[in-house]
């Protein structure tokens, strides 16, 4: 028995917008396809409020200007967006168009701290795509919705409501995590076949304690500081290079635990990363990414 | 907590499917692979190496085939059951069904430290189960580097454990880049009577090779909230050990594991265990407990004062 399996592991790939509905190729022809989830905080005044009269809140197509985070290098790309929606989001566009080739569209997919796609083929094709995002602790309990995202055979792309929640009560801290799924099964038409393909979108959501100062320290092979830097969250340099005999970057996190304990989160950066990341508080309660590029050439 | 970038290189995909239906002595049911780093020598038995593939592939010419190598079924120190085949030095990967004192059927997995990933899943589809056990063994890329042979694991209907030879092996000398991965599948089917009649019933053993470049020391900084060291410890990686205690002054360890790549280049893999994450409570790394093959070491990290 022959078991096919082409796990897609893309962080940060961001390439143009795509439109799958192409002549001879792939063609979904039952519904509008899932690919991604849309989270909130607070449904009823986000998503619920802006839903039109159809059910759907449809995306607009945004121009922006990157950093890659491996190259340091600019690039632009056209990207789905979900102007005066609260919340977080991510989406994962999987071409077709090939059956031999499975490859992704991602969207910006900012706060995202983990992210992915696996595709195989077992009873039938299927597609997992996720994301995981950090959210401050309330002094209530935390309710988090999951919005599916879907793609018409157009490219039209849209939110619909009555995704599935969770919450978190208000004695849980840093660390504990929940997660939203959303799953659909459709049809895509290739050529003259017909083929079944189940689509899963998942978002893990994990409870961060709120920073109030981010500290650099540049450390050399022999664990002395170098260079230290402080910063208020969401301050970070789009690019740093590094002192001559940086080995390793370490980064804290100076925030407070929500019993009011002071707390660091720390994490170590390599001289093989091209890029180290921070985060802060967003006003809609999740925490976003801040990417610095590190040029070790420089 | 350090993030990691996984760079997969080289990732060969061999994928080779097994009917067991033959003729010959009661046929077994497939439970498990046996690994060992030689050619398994059973009575009645004779392979030859007849090809090395640049891909690391060999083929063994089989002379006359029918040997059995028979397992004894013991019990660990923990009154739990295990099966081991007398006179070889190699690594099992099993799943193998035992029906107990009180009738139930429950199975039994190997317990060692060298098989890496593992992960049992079960499908049912129209009534029919399947279910697949896979494992990876971990072969450094640089240093020993051991073609590894798989020997199939079989269990006869009157519950007796056995081994064959096998005529495939991986050299693992091709295996280059921590990431690439050689894969393989082995399945067999079983019908199985049930009140609503007959049902197959699979089992699919999913196994690989893993490059993994090898550590050669792991040293151990204790370091204070503002990242003044206290004291620093070196192990030799297989002198790694079963606990650490921390000092209590200590906010966090630098623990920096010194390894080799493919090529000979040293370089240093870094991470820091935290005494405020409760995911730092164990430091993991690898050891060949058996030369070709990497086992896991875990090291316990004490960061209350033993006693307390």
């Amino acid at each position: 028995m022959k078991i096919k399996w082409l796990p897609i592991l893309l962080a940060m790939t961001l390439l143009s917008g795509c439109q799958l509905a192409q002549e001879d190729t792939v063609v979904s022809d039952t519904e509008d396809r899932l690919i991604g989830l849309f989270v909130t905080k607070d449904q009823r005044a986000s998503v619920d409020a802006a839903l039109g009269e159809d059910g759907r809140y449809y995306a607009t197509v945004e121009t922006r200007t990157n950093i890659n985070p491996s190259t340091g290098e600019e690039f632009t790309n056209e990207v789905y967006t979900f102007p005066d929606l609260e919340g977080m989001y991510y989406y994962f566009i999987i071409d077709r168009s090939d059956p031999e080739v499975v490859s992704s569209i991602t969207g910006p997919n900012e706060g995202v701290f983990d992210q992915g796609t696996a595709y195989g083929t077992g009873t039938g094709d299927e597609a997992v795509l996720y994301a995981s995002f950090y959210v401050a602790r309330e002094d209530d309990m935390t309710i988090i919705h999951g919005n599916p995202i879907y793609m018409t055979e157009d490219g039209q792309v849209y939110i619909a409501s009555g995704g599935p929640g969770f919450s978190f009560s208000d004695t849980e801290d840093e660390g504990s995590m929940g997660s939203v799924t959303q799953s659909q099964t459709t049809t895509l038409t290739v050529g003259d076949e017909t083929e079944e393909w189940s689509i899963t979108a998942k978002a893990s959501i994990a409870f961060r304690s709120v920073p109030h100062t981010i500290v650099l320290l540049q450390m050399d092979d022999q664990g002395n500081c170098l260079h230290r830097t402080a910063f208020d969250p969401g301050q970070a340099p789009e690019r740093l290079t590094p002192e001559e005999k940086t080995a390793y970057f370490i980064v804290e996190s100076w925030g407070t635990k929500a019993s009011g304990e002071p707390t660091t989160i720390r994490e170590i950066v390599d001289r093989d990363e091209t890029n180290l990341i921070t985060w802060y508080l967003l006003d809609n309660g999740f925490f976003m990414n801040q990417v610095t590029y590190l040029d070790w050439e420089g | 907590m350090k993030r990691r970038l996984l760079i997969s290189v080289l990732s060969l995909f061999l994928l080779t499917g097994c009917q067991l239906a033959s003729d010959g002595p009661e046929e077994g049911q497939l439970v498990g692979v046996y690994f060992t780093t030689d050619v398994v020598s059973i009575p009645g038995t004779e392979l030859e190496v007849d090809n090395i593939s640049s891909a690391g592939s060999i083929s063994l010419t089989e002379g006359q085939p029918g040997g059995r190598l028979y397992a004894q079924e013991l019990n660990d120190e923990t009154g739990d059951i295990y099966y081991d085949f007398p006179g070889l030095n190699g690594v099992a990967f099993y799943q193998i069904p035992v029906v107990g004192e009180d009738g139930q059927v429950r199975s039994i997995q190997e317990n060692n430290q060298a098989i890496q990933e593992r992960h049992l899943s079960t499908a049912i589809e129209d009534g029919e189960e399947t279910s697949t056990v896979k494992g990876v063994l971990y072969a450094p890329t640089w240093g020993e580097q051991k073609c590894l042979f798989a020997n199939l694991i079989y269990q006869t209907e009157d519950g007796k454990v056995y081994l064959e030879a096998t005529p495939d092996a991986f050299d693992c000398a091709s295996m280059l880049e921590e990431g690439a991965y050689v894969g393989y599948t082995w399945s067999s089917t079983t019908m199985v009577e049930t009140s609503e009649g007959t049902k197959t019933s699979g089992l699919v053993f999913e196994y690989g090779y893993h490059g993994k470049n090898p550590v050669k020391k792991v040293v151990f900084t204790q370091m204070t909230a503002d990242h003044q060291p206290i004291s620093t410890g070196e192990y030799p990686v297989d002198q790694m050990p079963d606990s650490f205690e921390v000092d209590p002054d200590a906010a966090y360890i630098l623990a920096e594991s010194h390894c080799i790549n493919g090529q000979g280049v040293s370089y240093v893999d870094r991470i820091l265990l935290d005494r405020n994450d409760q995911d730092d409570r164990t430091f993991t790394t690898y050891v060949q407990e058996i030369p070709g093959i990497l086992s896991r070491r875990t090291t316990t990290i004490l960061w209350e004062e033993v006693g307390e």
